[in-house]
This record gives structure tokens, C-alpha cells and sequence, in this order.
């Protein structure tokens, strides 16, 4: 026998040992009386060994109770022994060697009991804020999630858009907190995307989220915002993640977080460099939160200055990775400081490169009475250097007045290059876009009786210079000067000041507010085109001129809501602008009256309905009463309308939703007419070299959306399916070549899809769709179908691996086109490390073709791919 | 004779009377915290049994049936503050030793008492000025901590939790999506008319196998909804982790599901 076996056997036995000595199976047995010797049912004999409880039996009918127990023989027990409306009994005995059955009688006095003990009323609630729900991320984790938002994915009520804009409880959020402390604001992609998910604890939905102090005291907001909950938050710590990887054909992908916070200094730095296809710029792209509903008093003021040229080429359905070539290097540093209870500032630094390349061969028809086609063959490479930088302040002196500071500086410098086969002539485009944009907005807040006043003060100074050169001129009609080029210089500006005052009351059901104010924007848009020939520039006039606008403009808006009854809401808002405009020569006084009407029944059993008419007059920007041509492209040149009108439009929509799921039926419709009194459209000129439109005003422009959807629920195959239809038609008279046309364009999409939830480890999403595009211009007509295949198939291998395979399918022109994505992620259990392996485009395809048909143009492109690549990443916590 | 109509008087004080609580009870299922709905709830009790009543209209001030926060299908049966008009019901008979509810989905429930295996520990802690010890134990698929009381020597405690030695002041489960906190107890109370054995119609009960059976119908059904929903406004929703009963319910029959 070894040794070891030996020193088993004499710990086992041991063991055995001591067991029997210091533990021994004991029973408690007896009664309790009155007095009078009648017996107590339901007394409580508690028996303890100090203060621990080690039995405890309750009295039956005849007053016996029975405890068994475990103890170590001469220890000291105490019995106690209660009941309500008795005196109690304390009594101690002594566990003997000898025995291990006990026997002990109690008699009870009575006495008047008599507990009056309130720590709350009973009416009061513990307090809780009821605008906020709050999700553990343990609960919903399946072990693929690497940021914030492949979580918030998974969260029920959260939803989030390919674009990566996020809605929660069916409305979009306003931003991401950290700890309750705003770090991004309207940014927040920057947060969702980078921000490991290793970090967090909880995520919440706060509802009715008002950063105005003073008016979330009376007013509802239908604003939402996500807070994230960090692990261990109420101390200070330091995080970080860094993930980094390759892949063949030099591919690359390195992305880090280090994160400080503690509960006066937020500050996080989110850096990310990648050629596989996750652009910076896209987190910032054009993202506006719109603050719906009565209570809108957070909204911003700023005003957005557009470009007038673009050069950035066609897009297709296809995600982008798979057709454009990115490189990135981004940076974004953000702060949060707490000085005291009424002093706050946050900083958000952004920085990023990102530059693009991609190529396509297009076949364009233009459908007019003298058909014109041609060919281009596209190479495009576009870069990006951005700073941006946004602080606010925010100071609260009292619970009754708040004070808001917010400025935002953006650079950015832009350059755009096309390299194009027109037919069979080279034609090189070179635009660059320089800007600098500076927007401040201040606002206060003061409690009134009943309501509250707010003022807000905006001012904004933007200018951007773009710089387009066409090499050679195609607008020339010298053919002999091959070399020459043309060259068109455009600033454009834009400059506005404000102030708006609200007065807001509220109540009982009623809502209501009252705001006036005044608003001054300057705009110029200057035009200088050359034709360049051998470095000497010469002005051209006839493509040259500065055009400005200044308004002033006046306001008074009054705006309602009302609960008529129980879920029945009525919403009211009518805005007068009185604006007088000058442009170059002209000058006029409009008056701009917009209205909105809103009734929405809810819950009801035949379903929800919801009605809106909006009565909406607009006077256009600058941009579409240009006086002088302005070149777009090498073949395009496009002129204002030089008479400033408003834009005149009336919208209905409808919206209703059925549910009964004990059938299985879910069912909503909606339909959403707009009549435009008045809009733009062009007047074209088109030939086989150059196309030239004027915009006019036309009457008769309408535009019908109809979306209809079924979902059901199949038991025995355990899978949920949706089919739909949508259906959009406009209609818009036009110019072409000095005929008067009528362009109609509808689409018409069938889909059905599907998502299984079978019990083993594989399981599938499928999509099919099937949609026709038909335009139509005095009975000509062009027409394209393509069908539409995309499944999903996820495998969990194993709780540490699971593996995804995407596959995009589209028939267009009976031809089959397809992507395939895989992705594996490799996650050990209780480990600061993981693995994640992508695969793109698997069956390596070269081309992409796909057809698209838009007013009196059919466009065939082209694209090519992103050729195959495998990339493998490892990922680091701290 | 006046001693022995003070001979009843004491008598009757000491068995018969009528004691009362009042709790909060917070139903956060599947939200992680205490952030739900918080009810109005009483225990109403004697020496021989006793009655919890919640979400009833008449301890809310009137019937309340209001939107508490939205959320997807799978949680939109968490997602009102509903009352009813006799409320849920949970009756504790020590004399005939049988529990009976009226629980969720209005069904009338008979078995025996069960027996709850719990754990008693050696922390105390004060509520409401009465030192409380906590006990633990695994319910019907919840890991719940107790705080009772042995200063009130009765084995009674809000909804089906029972059978300490010493009257239940707070308990709640382990992210405390179920919470029962104490607020006020009066002893003895007048409310005597209040403490009624549940009737159930032509006094027809099921048994507690049946119910459970009926709650996880209910449930499969409630995950069905979700994934239509899902389906119809194009959401992915693939975790089947969440498909736990905890989400929707106090009790959890995982083990028990079909899907």
C-alpha cells in the first residue's frame, strides 16, 4: 500500500471520527399550555446555540412540537418560546452525553399584545426612478458582443439601424451617458462603436430624459438617452482594451479604449486604425437628433451649410466594405468635469483620416425623345482630414434656473479625385473641399408659477471653399486644346444670429407654449470658373458671379397638446414667420405660415390609429437661386431659379396597427400622401456631351408611399415570418430638351422573411425580396426587376465559439450576384483575452452589377470588388 | 359574570386577533434591479391564517391600469401597473395546513403548504425597529433572502414565502426583481373584516401542477409575441438565452420549457 493511499485512508477516518464527536443527531419534543392547562397551537419554539437558530418547530392543534437537531454534546441551547398575545419563555438547557432525546414543557401567561410599529405610511413607495430601466448585460450576453453596440443589439426595446443610429423604446436617443455624465452628446456613435463591452455592467433606458432641470419638473420629454453602468463605478478606475490584428493582402485592424473615470472626472479615448472597412467619417455622418413631441426646448439651432458640388460617386445596396476601399486612423478624446453640484463642463476632441478608393464601369441611358447613351469608367479615391471639437457648460445656481453653453469648431479638408473613361476620352476631376464652421448656442432657463421661460441665443459662422478642376475642359468646343483645363473656384458662406424666447405652461391634460423671435442669416455663394490653359488662367464670365441673401426674420409660434380622453392625444402647432429677404436686385417680404395637426388613438380594440395633416410652406436656401451656371461635373452645369417663391406642401399620413397574438396575426399599415402646390424641378438640356438644367417651379408634383405588413407564427417549426409590401409612386412634371413631360416613377417591393428559434446550436434569419422599378416619361417606359436573397446563419459551437455566415444574394437581369461574409469569435470563459477570425467575400466574385432607374435615367453600374481576404484579431482587456 | 366577560375579553385578545402589514412590492422581472412597478400590499393575519392581497384596486386608491415603461413584446406584459378589483390573493392556513391563491391569470390554486428548505444565517439586521434575521433558500427557480422576525412568532411572510420562525418583514430575490420591503404593521387592527379565507367560484380549485402548467402556456405564448413583433419591425433577435420565465414571472418553470 503507498504512503499516500495510508494517509487517505487516515484522513477519511479522521474525519469519521470527529463527525461523531462534534456532531450528534438530537430531538427536541414537548408542549405548550395556558395556565389553565390548555394547549397554545401555533407558538414558535425557536432553538438557538448562542445566536445561531438550530431548530425551530411551530405548536400543533394539541400544542406539541417537534425539533430535531444537530449539536455537540455539553454545549449550552436556549429555547424560546412565543406567541402572539403571551408573555414569552426563555429558557436554557444543557446538551448531556447520555441522551440524545430531550423532552420540555412550557406554560405561557397571556398578556395584551399590542405592535404599533409604521416606518413608512402604507401608501408611500420606496423611491425609484420610474423613467429608467435598467438591463444587467450578464443576462442578455451570449459571448460574440465586442462593443456597445453588438450588445445594445440584443437588448429587448433597443434597436439599432445599419447606419448605427440607435432607437430605444421606439424613439431615437438623444445620446450615451457614462455614469450619468454626457461625454459625446449627439456623437454617440463614437461611443457605441468603439467602447468595449467588457467594461460595463448595466446598460439603462432612461425615458423622458430632460437635461433641462427646470423643465422636467412639470413637463414630460419624449426624449430618450442610454446610460452605461461601469463595473465597480463608485471608485476610481482606469480601463482599457486594446484589439489588433492582420490578415492576408495586407490587411489590418487595431483599435484601442483607455477609459478614467471617477465620480467628478470622466475621460475616455477611443482610437481605431483599420483598411477593412470601418471608416471613421461614418460615425459622424450628418446625425441629427429630432426632438419630437410638445416638449422640443432642447433643440439645436444650428443651421446646415451644404456643398454645392459633390464628387463622390455612385453607391450600391451592398455594404460598403464589400465594393469601397477605406484606410483610417481616428482618434477621439472625451471629457467630463464635475466641479460642484452646479457646475459642469464636457469636451469632446475628434480626429480622424479616412481616405476611400473604389472603380466602376457605368452604362447610362437617358430616356428622352432622342435617346443619349454613353459609358464612364470610374476610379475614385477620396480623403478626409477632420478636427472637431465640441464643449458645453452647464450651470444649474438653483433647482428653479439653468444655464446652458454649448460651441462646436469643425475643420475639415476634403479631397476628392475621379479618373474617368467618358466614351473613349480620359477626363480627370480633382475637387477639394475646404471648411470651417463655428456654431455657439446659449440657453436659460427660469421657473415660472406655473410654468417656465426659456430663451435661447444662437449664432453661427460657416464658410467652405471648394476647388473643382476638369481636365481636359469639356466644356470647350475647341478640340484642338487637348490640355487645357477648367477650373472652378466656389466660397460659399453662411452666417446667422438669433434669438428665440418660450413661454411654457402646463396644466392638468393641456400643454401649452408660446415662443417668439428673430433671426438673421447672411448667405453668399461666389463663382469664379477658368479655363486653364498652360497654367495661364482666364476668367470665363459667362460661368462666374456672386450671389447673396440676407434675411430677416421674425416669428411667433403657438403650440398644444391635449389629452381629449383616456389615450386619445390632440397635437396643435402653428408657426407664422414673417421673412424679409433680399437677394442680389431682389427684395420681398414673405409671409410664412407653417401648420401641424396630430391625433393619435391608442390601444383600442380594433387596433391604434394615428392621423397627421401638416400644412408646410418653405422658402428655399440660396443654393437654388444661383444667378450664374455652377459646374457640377465634367458634364453637368446647373442654374438657379433667379425668383425667390415658397414652397408650398400638404402632407397627410396614416398610420394602424393590429395585434392579436393569441391567432398569430400582427398586422400594420401605413400611407403617407404629400400634394406639392409648388416645387423645383429642371428644365434639362441634354446631349451626348453635356447636360444643362435651369431649375423652375412646377405644380402637380405628388408622391404616395403605401407600407402594409403581415407577421405570423409558426408553432411547429418554431419560427416567426413576415410578409410585406410597399409601394411608392410620384409623380413630377418636367422639362426635357423644351418638351413638357410627366415623369412617373413607382416601386413596388414583396418580401417575405423569416427568423427561426430552433432549440439546438444552429439557427437561421432569411430575407426575399422581390421589387420593380418602373419610370415612365410620355409613354416610354424603362423597367427593372431584381430579387433579393440575404440569410443569416448562426452556429454556437460552444459556449467559448460561435460562428456566423452572411450571404447576400441579388438576381438582377437574370444574373446572380452574391457576397459572403463568415465570423468566428473565440472567447475562453473568465479570461481578459479573446479571438475573433473574419472572412470577406468568400467565393472571391470580382464584379458586382447592379441597375437602377431614376426619372428619365437608366444607370447600369458596375462595381468592383474588394477581392477576398481572411483577417485574425486578438483582443486584450485591462 | 363580569369577570368572565373579562375572562372572553382576554381570551378573545389572546386568540383572536387581527394583526396587519403593509409592504411595497416591487415586480422588476427581468430588468435586473428594482426599477417596476411597486404595489400597495397587505398581509392581513391571526393566529390561524393568514392572507396576502397585492395589486388590488382598493390599496392603490382606485383601479390603476397605466403604461410603466414600453419595451419590446417580451417584455410588454411587464411593461403596465394594472390593478384588479379583488387583487392576487395568497392565504396561509396553519389549522387546515393547505395554501390557496388567486394567482396570475385569475386562477384558484389548492395544495399543501409547501415546505420551503431554508437556510438560517447569523445576520441580523433592524427594520422597522425589530431585529430581523436573514434566511435564505431556493423557490420555485429564484434564490430568495428573507428577513424575519422572531418578535412577531408567526411563520407567515408576504406572497408564498412562509414557515420561519418569526414573521417575514422584507425578502427579494437575487437582482431583486422581485422585492418586498416592509412599511408599517399594526397590532392588533381593527381591519378584522378584511382577514376572509379566498372563495373561489362554486368553490372549484385547481391543483398547483395545473397552474404551473397554465403560467408556462402563458409564457410560451408571450415569447411567440416577441418573436413576431421582432419579425415585423425586421429585428434581429436570436438570443435564446432570454427566454427565461424570470423575465415575466415570480415563478420559473425553466427547466420545464418547451422552446
Amino acid at each position: 500500500m503507498s504512503d499516500f493511499l495510508i494517509k487517505k485512508i487516515f484522513i477519511l477516518l479522521l474525519f469519521v471520527f470527529i463527525h461523531k464527536t462534534y456532531s450528534q443527531n438530537s430531538t427536541l419534543t414537548g408542549a405548550v399550555f395556558t395556565i389553565d392547562g390548555q394547549p397554545i397551537e401555533s407558538a414558535s419554539v425557536v432553538l438557538k446555540d448562542g445566536v445561531n437558530i438550530i431548530g425551530y418547530d411551530y405548536t400543533k392543534l394539541n400544542g406539541t412540537y417537534f425539533i430535531s437537531f444537530k449539536t455537540i454534546p455539553e454545549s449550552q441551547l436556549t429555547i424560546q418560546v412565543n406567541s402572539l398575545g403571551y408573555k414569552g419563555v426563555v429558557e436554557n438547557f444543557m446538551i448531556l452525553n447520555t441522551t440524545n432525546k430531550y423532552e420540555k414543557d412550557f406554560t405561557l401567561t397571556q398578556k395584551v399584545e399590542s405592535l404599533n410599529t409604521v416606518v413608512l405610511r402604507p401608501e408611500e413607495k420606496i423611491k425609484i426612478n420610474r423613467d429608467t430601466i435598467a438591463y444587467k448585460i450578464s443576462a442578455f450576453k451570449d459571448g460574440s458582443e465586442r462593443t456597445v453596440e453588438d450588445m445594445l443589439k440584443k437588448i429587448p426595446g433597443i434597436e439599432v439601424s445599419e447606419n448605427g443610429n440607435i432607437t430605444a423604446l421606439g424613439k431615437p436617443i438623444q445620446k450615451i451617458l457614462i455614469e450619468g455624465d454626457d461625454l459625446a452628446d449627439s456623437n454617440y456613435k463614437v461611443i457605441s462603436q468603439n467602447l468595449n463591452i467588457e467594461v460595463l455592467d448595466k446598460i439603462e433606458i432612461i425615458n423622458n430624459y430632460d437635461e433641462n432641470p427646470v423643465l422636467k419638473q412639470f413637463l414630460n420629454s419624449e426624449n430618450v438617452v442610454l446610460n452605461l453602468k461601469l463595473i465597480n463605478a463608485k471608485k476610481s478606475i482606469f480601463f482599457g482594451k486594446i484589439e489588433a490584428g492582420g490578415g492576408v493582402e495586407n490587411r489590418y485592424f487595431g483599435d484601442a479604449n483607455i477609459g478614467f473615470v471617477n465620480p467628478v472626472i470622466k475621460f475616455l479615448d477611443l482610437a481605431n486604425a483599420n483598411n477593412t472597412g470601418n471608416p471613421a467619417q461614418n460615425q459622424f455622418n450628418q446625425y441629427v437628433v429630432t426632438t419630437g413631441g410638445f416638449n422640443d426646448f432642447s433643440k439645436s439651432y444650428a443651421r446646415v451649410r451644404t456643398p454645392i458640388i459633390y464628387l463622390q460617386g455612385s453607391t450600391i445596396e451592398l455594404e460598403d466594405k464589400t465594393y469601397i476601399q477605406n484606410n483610417t486612423v481616428g482618434n477621439n478624446l472625451l471629457l467630463n468635469k464635475k466641479f460642484n453640484d452646479s457646475l459642469k463642463v464636457r469636451n469632446s476632441f475628434y480626429f480622424f483620416k479616412d481616405s476611400f478608393e473604389k472603380e466602376y464601369l457605368s452604362t447610362i441611358l437617358y430616356l428622352s425623345d432622342n435617346p443619349i447613351s454613353f459609358s464612364e469608367k470610374n476610379t475614385f479615391e477620396n480623403q478626409n482630414l477632420n478636427f472637431q471639437n465640441d464643449f458645453q457648460l452647464n450651470f444649474t445656481p438653483s433647482k428653479n434656473s439653468n444655464f446652458v453653453f454649448k460651441n462646436t469648431l469643425f475643420f475639415d479638408n476634403g479631397i476628392n479625385k475621379n479618373n474617368l473613361l467618358f466614351n473613349e476620352t480620359s477626363i480627370q476631376q480633382k475637387l477639394d473641399n475646404n471648411t470651417r464652421e463655428l456654431e455657439g448656442q446659449a440657453q436659460y432657463t427660469q421657473k415660472l408659477n406655473t410654468g417656465a421661460l426659456v430663451v435661447d441665443l444662437f449664432v453661427g459662422s460657416k464658410k467652405l471653399s471648394q476647388s473643382f478642376l476638369i481636365t481636359p475642359n469639356t466644356f470647350t468646343q475647341d478640340s484642338t486644346l487637348v490640355y487645357s483645363s477648367l477650373l472652378s473656384e466656389n466660397n460659399l458662406s453662411l452666417d446667422y444670429q438669433g434669438i428665440d424666447a418660450s413661454l411654457i405652461f402646463k396644466n392638468n391634460k393641456t400643454s401649452y407654449s408660446f415662443t417668439s423671435g428673430l433671426e438673421h442669416v447672411d448667405e453668399a455663394i461666389g463663382v469664379e470658373n477658368f479655363s486653364r490653359i498652360k497654367n495661364n488662367n482666364v476668367k470665363n464670365d459667362s460661368l462666374s458671379g456672386n450671389n447673396s441673401a440676407t434675411s430677416y426674420t421674425p416669428h411667433f409660434q403657438i403650440k398644444v397638446e391635449h389629452e381629449l380622453f383616456k389615450e386619445i392625444f390632440l397635437q396643435g402647432d402653428v408657426d407664422t414667420e414673417v421673412n424679409y429677404y433680399r437677394k442680389n436686385d431682389f427684395r420681398e417680404t414673405f409671409y410664412i405660415p407653417n401648420t401641424a395637426l396630430g391625433l393619435s388613438i391608442r390601444k383600442r380594440t380594433s387596433g391604434s390609429y394615428n392621423f397627421r395633416f401638416r400644412y408646410n410652406n418653405d422658402l428655399p436656401r440660396l443654393a437654388n437661386f444661383t444667378e450664374n451656371f455652377i459646374v457640377k461635373n465634367y458634364r453637368s452645369l446647373d442654374l438657379g431659379q433667379p425668383i425667390p417663391e415658397l414652397l408650398t406642401s400638404y402632407n397627410y399620413y396614416f398610420g394602424y396597427t393590429f395585434s392579436r397574438i393569441k391567432e398569430r396575426i400582427l398586422f400594420n399599415a401605413s400611407l403617407s400622401y404629400t400634394d406639392y402646390k409648388n416645387k423645383f424641378t429642371f428644365n434639362n438640356l441634354l446631349s451626348n456631351n453635356a447636360d444643362i438644367s435651369q431649375r423652375i417651379y412646377t405644380e402637380g408634383q405628388n408622391l404616395l408611399l403605401i407600407n402594409t405588413g403581415f407577421t405570423t407564427y409558426s408553432d411547429k417549426i418554431n419560427s416567426s415570418f413576415k410578409i410585406g409590401f410597399q409601394y411608392n409612386y410620384n409623380e413630377s412634371p418636367t422639362i426635357l430638351n423644351n418638351n413638357r413631360v410627366t415623369i412617373t416613377n413607382n416601386t413596388t417591393s414583396y418580401y417575405i422573411r423569416g427568423t427561426t428559434y430552433f432549440n439546438g446550436p444552429l439557427n437561421f434569419r432569411a430575407h426575399g425580396q422581390y421589387t420593380i422599378n418602373r419610370g415612365e416619361n410620355n409613354g416610354s417606359i424603362i423597367k427593372n426587376e431584381r430579387y433579393k436573397i440575404n440569410t443569416n446563419a448562426i452556429w454556437k459551437v460552444s459556449n467559448k465559439m460561435i460562428a456566423s455566415l452572411i450571404h447576400n444574394g441579388y438576381i438582377i437581369s437574370s444574373k446572380y450576384y452574391e457576397t459572403t461574409n463568415a465570423e468566428i469569435t473565440f472567447e475562453p470563459n473568465k479570461k481578459n483575452w479573446s479571438l475573433r477570425f473574419q472572412a470577406q467575400n468568400l467565393l472571391n466574385n470580382k464584379t458586382y452589377v447592379f441597375e437602377n432607374v431614376d426619372s428619365f435615367v437608366q444607370v447600369e453600374n458596375v462595381f468592383t470588388t474588394i477581392p477576398r481576404y481572411i483577417l485574425a484579431t486578438g483582443i486584450f482587456r485591462f | 359574570m363580569k369577570y368572565l366577560f373579562a375572562l372572553i375579553l382576554i381570551t378573545n385578545f389572546g386568540f383572536a386577533q387581527t394583526g396587519i402589514i403593509n409592504y411595497g412590492e416591487v415586480q422588476s422581472m427581468g430588468m435586473g434591479s428594482p426599477v417596476g412597478p411597486d404595489y400597495n400590499s397587505i398581509l392581513i393575519f391571526n393566529q390561524d391564517f393568514s392572507l396576502y392581497i397585492t395589486r388590488q384596486d382598493s390599496i392603490e386608491g382606485g383601479h390603476r391600469n397605466e403604461r410603466y415603461s414600453a419595451g419590446n413584446s417580451e417584455n410588454q406584459f411587464l411593461t403596465h401597473l394594472i390593478t384588479n378589483e379583488e387583487g392576487f390573493r395568497y392565504e396561509n392556513n396553519l389549522n387546515k395546513k393547505y395554501f390557496r391563491s388567486r394567482d396570475v391569470g385569475f386562477n384558484y390554486v389548492h395544495q399543501d403548504t409547501p415546505k420551503i428548505d431554508w437556510e438560517i444565517t447569523n445576520d441580523f439586521k433592524d427594520i422597522g425597529g425589530y431585529t430581523c434575521v436573514k434566511a435564505i433558500t431556493n423557490f420555485i427557480g429564484r434564490k430568495y433572502t428573507a428577513w424575519f422576525t422572531m418578535e412577531i412568532p408567526l411563520p407567515y411572510g408576504p406572497w408564498k414565502l412562509q414557515g420561519l420562525p418569526g414573521m417575514i418583514l422584507e425578502a427579494y430575490d437575487t437582482n431583486k426583481e422581485i422585492y418586498w420591503y416592509f412599511k408599517a404593521i399594526k397590532y392588533p387592527s381593527k381591519k378584522d373584516y378584511l382577514l376572509k379565507p379566498i372563495k373561489s367560484k362554486n368553490d372549484k380549485w385547481i391543483s398547483y401542477e395545473k397552474y404551473s402548467e397554465k403560467l408556462i402556456y402563458a409564457f410560451e405564448k408571450s415569447i411567440i409575441a416577441g418573436r413576431m413583433v421582432s419579425e415585423s419591425a425586421g429585428i434581429q433577435n436570436f438570443s435564446h438565452k432570454n427566454n427565461s420565465m424570470s423575465r415575466q414571472y415570480i415563478e420559473v418553470f425553466d427547466e420545464k420549457l418547451k422552446n
